[in-house]
């Protein structure tokens, strides 16, 4: 009788555990969707929603976005999902319908999606200018990589790692509290920080276009900057001073803030950097 | 008392033919240091006369405590030993310690510095790289393939920044290459004040010569000479 007992009991936790086992795994398994975001000339508009799976981590997922020729907005809400909205401006304007109908059908825009678990993926792969926007909301604590040519990008009210690059167009990055990587060959970067992580460093570079940067007065944070032909201001105090404590090598501008846990580089080539307190502005 | 009876006594002592008697006489009466100080010691092996039960009384003190002071000697001793092997064994874990620390660091860094997908994984790589006091080549091989290859102007400018710490013998050959290597303005007007840094008289010239057969156009050729003329 004992080991009858005994015999069922193992089985029994055998099942329980291959049951947690599978259960597991169709956990772990990729909810993977792509496809193809349905704009038609007669909408010109498409709304899209990606459920984001739960996540433990202070990230709750990823979102990339390239795009060419389609301006690109990011705004972090209190949700848990990812909902895309693209919209061709030009139907917000009824005088220029009828002229961006004939741009549109020989633009052809098109916009591909992929959902890969907590990280989704959106592409506009037209080859000429859309006159579209991408208006992305995702969950506050979300990281960003956007991509743009000629267009510009915005994001509002993101935690987490945000990297943004583009070659033409502007980069406006607004109450972030994280960390920002951003390039920009003639675009300008504004990013007006709402805290600064020391979870990784930040960097903002420009060949022609100016650096803005907007840091609260309390952060803790380290700023190094440099031009080689920009002029450079700040409404905090600036140090000078040889990168490697040579004379001829370039010379690097810091900005000493608390304990100085984070680190921003900031490097343009002909533009100009400006560094402003938030509490004054 | 007379000398000759103090040299009577005295011949008849080294004789060893006094009584107890006269050599009493002759200790009280004789200012001989020599002789004086022989019975000191006399007295004193005297007081050092073992007694008859030593032997068995030492017998039972052994059995009682084996080894005695001897044994007691050795706990010291042996306590000392084991400071010193603890000692030892910290330094040696110390030094290992650390070493294995800076391999371990050297290998997150340069795990960091080749993930593909995160540029902010990339640049925490080289701000942690930039914490070390040494940098192996292993480390300066990825310096200078990312100050070449990465995709992120920001990337290269930090390698470029780190590459120029170390005391690097092949730096100028670094520079020289990469400088070559860029698309962007902004990373090869930040390579030509680093060369113009090294103060080497040749520099200028060969980067003319190189610039001539370079496959850049006009316009970057021209902003690369008025940034050598700076």
């Amino acid at each position: 009788m004992k080991y009858i007992l005994i015999a069922a009991l193992t089985i029994l936790s055998l099942n329980l555990g291959m049951g947690q086992s599978r259960q597991r795994a169709d956990q772990l398994k990729p909810l993977l969707k792509k496809g193809e975001l349905p704009l038609t000339l007669k909408e010109r508009r498409v709304i899209m929603d990606f459920e984001i799976p739960l996540t433990k981590g202070y990230l709750k997922g990823k979102l990339n976005v390239d795009s060419k020729f389609s301006r690109i907005s990011v705004r972090g809400k209190d949700q848990d999902f990812v909902a895309v909205e693209v919209v061709d401006l030009s139907t917000l304007n009824e005088q220029y319908a009828s002229l961006d109908s004939a741009r549109w059908l020989k633009t052809q825009p098109k916009i591909t999606y992929t959902e890969n678990n907590n990280e989704v993926t959106i592409s506009d792969i037209s080859n000429a200018p859309t006159g579209l926007l991408i208006s992305i909301s995702v969950p506050n604590k979300f990281a960003a990589k956007l991509e743009t040519g000629h267009e510009n990008i915005f994001v509002f009210d993101l935690v987490g790692e945000i990297e943004a690059d583009s070659k033409e167009g502007n980069i406006t990055l607004t109450r972030i509290d994280g960390s920002i990587i951003a390039s920009s060959i003639d675009g300008n970067i504004n990013a007006y920080y709402k805290d600064v992580s020391p979870l990784y460093p930040n960097a903002l570079s420009s060949i022609r276009g100016d650096v803005k940067l907007l840091i609260p007065p309390d952060a803790s944070v380290n700023v190094s900057l440099s031009s080689v032909m920009g002029k450079v201001y700040s409404d905090f105090k600036l140090r000078t001073h040889n990168k490697n404590n040579t004379t001829k090598e370039r010379k690097i501008k810091t900005i000493a803030l608390g304990m100085r846990e984070a680190s921003i580089g900031i490097n343009t080539y002909s533009g100009n950097i400006n560094i402003y307190n938030t509490a004054k502005q | 008392m007379d000398q000759n009876r103090i040299k009577q006594l005295h011949d008849k002592y080294y004789r060893g033919e006094t009584t107890e008697e006269e050599e009493k006489e002759l200790f009280e009466s004789s200012n001989n240091e020599a002789l004086n100080a022989e019975n000191a010691f006399y007295q004193a092996t005297k007081l050092l006369e073992l007694p008859d039960s030593f032997d068995e009384d030492l017998k039972i003190i052994l059995h009682q405590d084996r080894g005695g002071k001897i044994r007691r000697i050795w706990p010291e001793l042996s306590r000392i030993a084991v400071v010193l092997f603890i000692g030892i064994l910290i330094g040696v874990l110390i030094n290992n310690s650390k070493k294995s620390y800076q391999t371990t660091m050297q290998e997150v860094v340069t795990i960091a510095l080749a993930d593909q997908h995160s540029v902010h994984m990339r640049l925490k790589g080289l701000e942690l790289a930039a914490q070390m006091p040494v940098l192996e080549e292993e480390l300066l091989n990825s310096l200078t393939n990312l100050l070449n290859n990465d995709e992120n102007v920001n990337i290269r400018i930090a390698a470029l920044d780190l590459l120029m710490r170390p005391k690097n013998d092949n730096i100028e050959t670094t520079l020289f290459d990469a400088l070559f290597q860029q698309e962007s303005i902004l990373v090869q007007s930040i390579i030509i004040k680093y060369l113009l840094a090294l103060e080497d008289p040749k520099i200028k010239e060969a980067i003319w010569d190189k610039l001539e057969n370079a496959a850049l156009d006009e316009q970057r050729k021209k902003q690369i000479r008025s940034l050598i003329r700076i």
